[in-house]
């Protein structure tokens, strides 16, 4: 096989979520992690010290210039987004933008509208939809499965404020750039959600009713600045209609997206990684109180083999959607392919989530 | 006292204040006469704990300042006046970046605004026993300050330790550049009320069990209010500049001894006995699967942690009594008693 050149890659951002990057970068052979860049120089230099990065830069300017680089990943603060995807477009450079994409849809808009332009690709970290579950869920839906498209869509997503690395930071801090977000806390979580849903609506922009509050758990602690509840329901052009709940409240944390056919249903589960589908009922009688769980049961046994199944095959990696989209959107930089995630359903997941925040209470200033 | 290099009317200032060994570090200040001590605490994390002590000692002698050390702007006004600094933050949990920035860009900060300053007497850099290699160490050794410091941080692979062993570098860093007065304190597991958890030293439940895996081995343990105590006088102590020192109670007891206790004195549960020798081979399993496992399995047990939580040794305190005077305040026995009750009824 002929010597292909490595896509060289930088990180612009070296905080928490800059490891995973790293970490998934190294199980691509198309592409080296080359550079990394933060402004706080120890950050920038710890990460490449662990990750064998040849270059640290606290400047991306000199990195862009310097560095050569084909693609940069940029896992800064989301109100940093914007500038910085714009100067890598300029620069020539593919970009792999962390969630949520942008600050709003206007910058969404001008940064893809740059993307296409300049012939580059881009995309946004929206990596559950690219879990094994997710993949599956899509085959089934391509399948015909559903018997046409979605009738209805439900997705509920659950977040823990324990988390002592996310959601304790933020709590602790009224100034941290999370808090700062036009959408506060939400808009850097719900984009996940949203984007499950996105994937089947049509059209830019589906009506939206918002009501959203702050959960006991932070209003007994004097933090009603914060929103942390969302109930949305929505209906695009075509006449489906989508709920999305997004909760700090449930005890047993479920994320799940429930997709509802003319012909059946599918249920993804991400946090035990199944996806069960749901067919119509034929069984008369007292049989189907008696068979249908069994049935069922089948199903969850199907995805437990597939799941031990995959990690017999060293496949079943804790952030594989990350990798699988890392890879998808190297093979299109490489053959020239389309983007993993379309345009429109980034525009679309971005569109959604502003009528979320513009019905927000006392939403905060961008 | 005499031999202190600070009066009671020096400022002190104690980081991560309202933590678990904070709360205490402030309480020891307090009981020792000093008035006049900045508290600094995260904005939402005034805790109980220090209210506590508060209560009990009177807020007069307290400065309550809320603030972060990530802000520079947090640090120079925390920093101001102050003669001794008591640095108690640490990143914790399991990521990487977190542990570094929570305990190294911290002190970094924090640092750059003391120098700043340059009223600095003494900065307790309060750093952990996990930054130790025992690698090297023969199981039954001694285990003391002259124990090597972990350099295969990537084998190690524990992010704690890894924001540790840079932040105790870099402040050696600082004090061979600019010139700060420090002192480094390693306190082993601490433990006490306001803790909820068996040590990890003992065992753990990770896998739907009771694993015990520190068989007979003695456990360094601290009592959290004998460890503030030592803290205390590493800031005081005149004479001591650039010394490390370990800290462990007297009468220490092993693991099988506290699992017993507490066995018998919180609940029972059913716990499966893992000799170190076992230990060892999983976790060696488990390293050299994880290399393999295209990133399915980070390598999270692997030897040289395996080492350094269950191989076993013996521990010293007597450099902390002969330099500091330190004396253990509150008996194993006590301790352990308000630590059961704690887990129990707390």
């Amino acid at each position: 096989m002929a010597d292909v050149r490595k896509i060289r890659v930088g990180i612009v951002g070296c905080g928490f979520i800059a490891d995973q990057h790293a970490e998934q970068l190294r199980y691509l052979p198309s592409c080296e992690l080359v550079a990394v860049c933060d402004q706080e120089e120890l950050m920038a230099a710890q990460l490449a010290e662990r990750f064998h990065v040849p270059r640290a830069y606290t400047d991306i300017s000199t990195m862009l210039q310097e560095a050569k680089l084909d693609a940069i990943h940029i896992t800064t603060p989301a109100q940093t987004h914007f500038a910085l995807g714009r100067q890598c477009l300029e620069a020539g450079c593919h970009v792999y933008l962390e969630k949520p994409f942008t600050v709003d849809t206007q910058e969404a808009e001008q940064l893809i509208e740059l993307a296409h332009r300049k012939n580059l690709h881009i995309t946004v970290g929206h990596n559950l939809q690219f879990s094994h579950e997710a993949l599956r869920l899509r085959e089934l839906v391509r399948d015909g499965f559903l018997g046409g498209p979605p009738v209805h869509i439900e997705c509920i997503q659950c977040f823990s404020h324990d988390d002592p690395t996310y959601g304790r930071a933020v709590l602790s801090d009224p100034r941290h750039w999370v808090r700062r977000l036009p959408g506060s806390l939400l808009q850097n979580l719900i984009s996940h959600g949203i984007a499950k849903i996105a994937e089947f609506l049509v059209g830019d922009s589906p009506a939206i009713t918002a009501l959203t509050f702050t959960s006991p758990f932070l209003a007994q602690r004097g933090l009603t600045d914060i929103v942390d509840e969302v109930r949305a329901m929505m209906r695009d052009e075509a006449g489906t209609t989508a709920f999305f709940l997004f909760t700090t409240q449930f005890g047993a944390a479920s994320n799940e997206l429930r997709l509802y056919g003319p012909g059946g249903n599918l249920v993804l589960d991400n946090t035990y990684r199944t996806v069960m589908p749901a067919r119509p009922c034929r069984l008369k009688s007292y049989l189907r109180y008696f068979l249908a769980p069994l049935v069922q049961a089948h199903e969850l046994a199907r995805n437990s083999m597939r799941n031990m199944r995959l990690f017999a095959r060293r496949d079943f990696q804790m952030d594989y959607g990350m990798r699988k989209l890392m890879e998808l959107f190297y093979r299109a930089i490489r053959e020239g392919g389309s983007d993993p995630i379309p345009a429109d359903q980034i525009l679309r997941t971005s569109r959604i989530m502003d009528a979320i925040f513009a019905q927000m209470p006392g939403r905060n200033p961008a | 006292m005499d031999h202190w290099i600070a009066s009671r009317n020096e400022l002190i200032l104690v980081t991560g204040a309202a933590g678990f060994v904070g709360s205490r570090v402030v309480e020891s200040l307090l009981r020792s006469g000093f008035r006049r001590v900045r508290c600094l605490v995260r904005p939402a994390r005034y805790s109980s704990m220090l209210d506590a002590v508060l209560e009990k000692y009177g807020s007069a002698a307290c400065e309550i300042v809320e603030g972060n050390l990530l802000s520079r702007r947090d640090c120079e006004e925390a920093s101001n006046g102050v003669g001794v600094v008591y640095h108690l933050v640490a990143g914790r949990g399991k990521s990487f970046p977190a542990c570094f920035q929570g305990s190294v860009i911290t002190t970094r900060n924090l640092l750059d605004a003391l120098s700043a300053r340059g009223r600095l007497r003494r900065f307790v850099n309060v750093s952990s026993f996990a930054v130790y290699s025992n690698w090297l160490l023969p199981r039954g050794a001694v285990w003391d300050e002259s124990c090597p410091i972990e350099d295969h941080l990537e084998e190690r692979y524990d992010a704690y330790t890894y924001g540790k062993v840079k932040q105790d570098e870099l402040v050696f860093d600082y004090h061979r550049k600019h010139g700060v007065p420090f002192v480094t304190v390693r306190p082993g597991i601490v433990f006490g009320p306001g803790k909820k958890a068996i040590p990890g030293f003992v065992g753990v439940d990770t896998f739907g069990f009771f694993a015990h895996l520190g068989g007979g081995s003695q456990l360094p343990l601290t009592y959290v209010d004998n460890c503030a105590d030592a803290i205390v006088l590493a800031g005081l102590v005149s004479g001591v500049e650039g010394e490390v020192f370990n800290v462990v109670d007297d009468e220490l007891p092993t693991s099988r001894q506290l699992l017993r206790e507490y066995k018998r004195r919180v609940r029972p549960f059913l716990s499966l006995p893992v000799p170190y020798w076992a230990a060892y081979s999983l976790c060696w399993l488990w390293e050299w699967y994880a290399s393999r496992s295209n990133g399915q399995l980070p390598p999270v047990f692997n030897r040289r942690m395996c080492a350094f939580a269950w191989r076993g040794h013996r521990y010293s305190n007597q450099k902390l009594k002969d330099l500091l005077g330190w004396r253990c305040r509150v008996p194993m026995g006590e301790a352990l008693s308000r630590y059961f009750d704690y887990q129990k009824n707390g």
